[in-house]
């Protein structure tokens, strides 16, 4: 066991010293991938609620199932697939098709809500329209264009570690991604063209 | 301090075209969702085996019980206790307990009683011998206490008229 700070381990190190049963090692992985995880199942499932159970069983797995990591995979991979295969196992019991419910959109609006008085509000309304739109045509991505575009250019994941938590090939990540975002440059460029005829 | 040059530059990927790396800008440029408050606390409930959280349908049910259990208690007070028929109170309505008074017993005499229900008969009907009127109608008020009469047992209620 090594003597370094716990923050500064590696995901890799954590794990393997929770499987040594230190819980404070269980207790920084949560700390780290809370938000991320939450992130990435509300954009999924459009469900703050069920968003949240979600990443507790995913927590739960993790904390279970702690022996069955092995260090051939990389523990982000590792937790992501935990928590995309509950996502997709939720939208298939619920046949959720509201992507982001009344109530999501209440909680979210609480993460950027604040207008300070030196903001241009129109700038700031004009933000959020545009965050609302790109939100409804992610929506309307099929499941699996939508989890590669958000694991991708929302998660930040790399497309090998992508294609391992899908368990598809590279090349066919490369594809989802790029279908997803074709889709999405629609409104993208209804956006732009908006903006170009006010200014 | 990243510049937004800089940033922009981190978040380029090679190899795409204008089109798709405005979306990926955009996309990351959304708002990130964060945990709500209290997940960790809801976290070691889970781990411990226990409920995360109250759901609403057992407030609803809890609260519906209150109200089932409330007017449960209501209406068996009614049944059980039949206020009408306790001893001690009388036609007026005063309610109160039956409390033993000690000193003078006040007692309306029994013959100004008698003298009362002959006068309370109407004047138009024939005369009729007491064996006759008691076969035409039984004597409503043979059985009841006159108001302000004491029932037997030197018994006095005590209390407030709610009139």
């Amino acid at each position: 066991m090594n003597n370094k700070p716990i923050a500064s381990l590696t995901d890799e190190e954590l794990i393997a010293a929770f499987q040594q049963e230190d819980a404070a090692a269980f207790d920084e992985i949560v700390r780290r991938y809370r938000d991320p995880l939450y992130n990435f199942v509300v954009r999924l499932l459009g469900d703050t609620l069920f968003s949240e159970d979600i990443v507790q069983e995913t927590f739960v797995r993790v904390y279970r199932n702690k022996h069955r990591y092995h260090q051939v995979a990389k523990f982000s991979t590792w937790i992501y697939t935990i928590a995309s295969n509950l996502a997709k196992t939720e939208m298939r019991r619920r046949k959720v098709r509201n992507f982001f419910s009344i109530s999501s959109k209440g909680n979210e609006e609480r993460d950027y809500d604040i207008i300070d008085q030196g903001v241009d509000v129109e700038k700031t309304v004009d933000g959020r329209v545009r965050t609302e739109l790109i939100l409804r045509e992610i929506e309307k991505l099929p499941l699996h264009f939508k989890e590669a575009v958000l694991l991708r250019d929302v998660q930040d994941l790399s497309y090998e570690e992508i294609a391992e938590i899908l368990k598809v090939p590279l090349g066919t990540v490369k594809s989802r991604v790029n279908r997803g975002r074709t889709r999405l440059q629609e409104v993208l460029k209804f956006l732009a063209n908006e903006e170009t005829d006010r200014g | 301090m990243v510049s937004p040059e800089q940033n922009d530059a981190q978040m380029m990927e090679p190899g795409i075209g204008s089109g798709e790396q405005r979306v990926r800008s955009a996309l990351q440029a959304l708002p990130k969702a964060t945990c709500p408050v209290g997940f960790e606390f809801r976290l070691e409930r889970r781990l411990s085996g226990k409920a995360p959280r109250e759901s609403r349908q057992s407030w609803g049910m809890g609260w519906l019980g209150a109200g089932v259990g409330v007017a449960a208690a209501m209406v068996l007070s009614f049944v059980v206790f039949d206020f009408g028929s306790v001893a001690g109170t009388n036609p007026a309505g005063i309610t109160g307990t039956p409390v033993r008074q000690s000193g003078v017993q006040i007692e309306q005499p029994a013959d100004v009683a008698k003298t009362t229900i002959e006068t309370a008969a109407p004047a138009t009907q024939p005369e009729l011998t007491p064996e006759q009127l008691a076969a035409t109608k039984p004597d409503s008020m043979k059985d009841k206490t006159k108001p302000g009469t004491l029932p037997d047992g030197n018994y006095q209620t005590v209390g407030t008229n709610p009139r």
